[in-house]
């Protein structure tokens, strides 16, 4: 599926949105989100850039000084008030998908994804 | 046992060398990964190299578990650094094409701006040569005007003079006619009663039985043709005679 921020909602955007929007207000760098939405490092940063371009995501500096700590800054990630609306409803949507016969508001909330907003884009199609 | 001392000496070197070997290569790994993330940046737009540089090795540093898994982290950040790029070029295209955008629009808007310009130019020009024109075609038309109504006041005025010339000269004729109509008239009077008076003393004459003594004095000039004394005094006679005849029934 193609939403209108024009990519592609593949499995691994989906479970990358699915760990940003477990904690949605939590910054989270790299290697916590590849591990936690269980997908390799290689795929993950293409994911993310296309997220960032999106503007469903933004990215900043860990905020150290790299020659006080010695080491590399680190990149956080975190949903943006837009990104995470829209990623509830494309979530939301590709659920809808999956299963069609279900009521979806008894099934969403059996998947635990919290108050969906109507949405009002790409559902059902 | 018959051990010779070449193979004696091959495994001892075997023996020694290669933990030896084994221990150098895995002390090599996280370098040789941070060789292939140093790597993998040269895949990306320039400007998305030193971000993604410290980015990974951040998390390279931060990797737990052993120097394969340094070495591992390495080889697939080098593999997915192509598909990154990717997006992250598709990013710059976007830009660029952003930018392309706004600079057409500029121009439109720059070019719209100019035919705006050019189109009050040409009608505030186009306004002023209507106004000449119209001016000059007024004052053309009033020049016209004035002419033609003065060529009618001249036409109108010698006409009138004409006329009066002409009913002038008519009035003097018709004078002229009734000053002769009224000499005419006078004549006519003075000639009837002459002839009245004549004919009277003719009558009186008969009456009292006197010839005619042939003294009778035509009036006028030499109107009346002088006639024979005989034939004159016959007509008389007639003339009497018609007369009583006319008179008698009365």
């Amino acid at each position: 599926m193609v939403s209108p921020t024009g990519f592609q909602m593949t499995l691994q955007t989906q479970a990358v949105l699915r760990v940003l929007l477990d904690h949605p207000l939590q910054e989270h760098y790299g290697l916590e989100i590849s591990k936690a939405a269980g997908m390799p490092s290689g795929s993950l940063y293409p994911t993310m850039a296309k997220l960032e371009r999106a503007g469903w995501v933004s990215s900043d500096w860990e905020q150290v000084d790299p020659h006080a700590v010695g080491r590399p800054r680190r990149r956080y990630y975190k949903l943006t008030p837009d990104g995470a609306e829209m990623a509830e409803q494309a979530l939301a949507a590709t659920l809808e998908r999956l299963s069609p016969q279900s009521g979806r508001k008894g099934r969403l909330r059996s998947h635990g994804f919290g108050p969906v907003h109507q949405p009002g884009w790409g559902v059902g199609r | 046992m018959g051990c010779r001392p070449v193979t004696v000496i091959i495994f001892i070197l075997t023996a020694i060398l290669v933990p030896v070997l084994v221990g150098e290569c895995v002390d090599w790994l996280p370098w040789v990964g941070t060789r292939l993330i140093r790597l993998a940046t040269k895949r990306l737009p320039v400007k998305y190299r030193a971000r993604y540089e410290e980015e990974w090795q951040a998390e390279f540093n931060a990797l737990p578990g052993g120097k394969l898994t340094k070495l591992l982290f390495g080889l697939r950040i080098y593999a997915g650094a192509r598909a990154t790029g990717a997006v992250c070029q598709a990013e710059d295209n976007m830009d660029l094409a952003a930018r392309v955008l706004s600079l057409a629009q500029q121009t439109a808007d720059q070019a719209i701006a100019d035919a705006l310009r050019m189109c009050d130019e040409t009608l505030g020009r186009a306004r002023r040569e209507a106004d000449e024109v119209l001016t000059k075609a007024r004052r053309q038309a009033m020049q016209i005007t004035g002419d033609a109504r003065n060529r009618a006041e001249n036409l109108e005025r010698d006409a009138q003079e004409r006329h009066r010339q002409a009913m002038g000269s008519l009035v003097q004729t018709r004078e002229e006619l009734e000053r002769r109509v009224d000499d005419l008239r006078a004549f006519e009077r003075e000639y009837r009663s002459r002839l009245k008076a004549y004919a009277e003393g003719q009558l009186r004459d008969l009456e009292a039985g006197v010839t005619d003594s042939g003294t009778f004095q035509p009036m006028g000039s030499g109107a009346q043709p002088s006639m024979p004394p005989r034939l004159r005094a016959e007509r008389r006679v007639t003339a009497v005679r018609a007369r009583a005849s006319t008179a008698s029934p009365r």
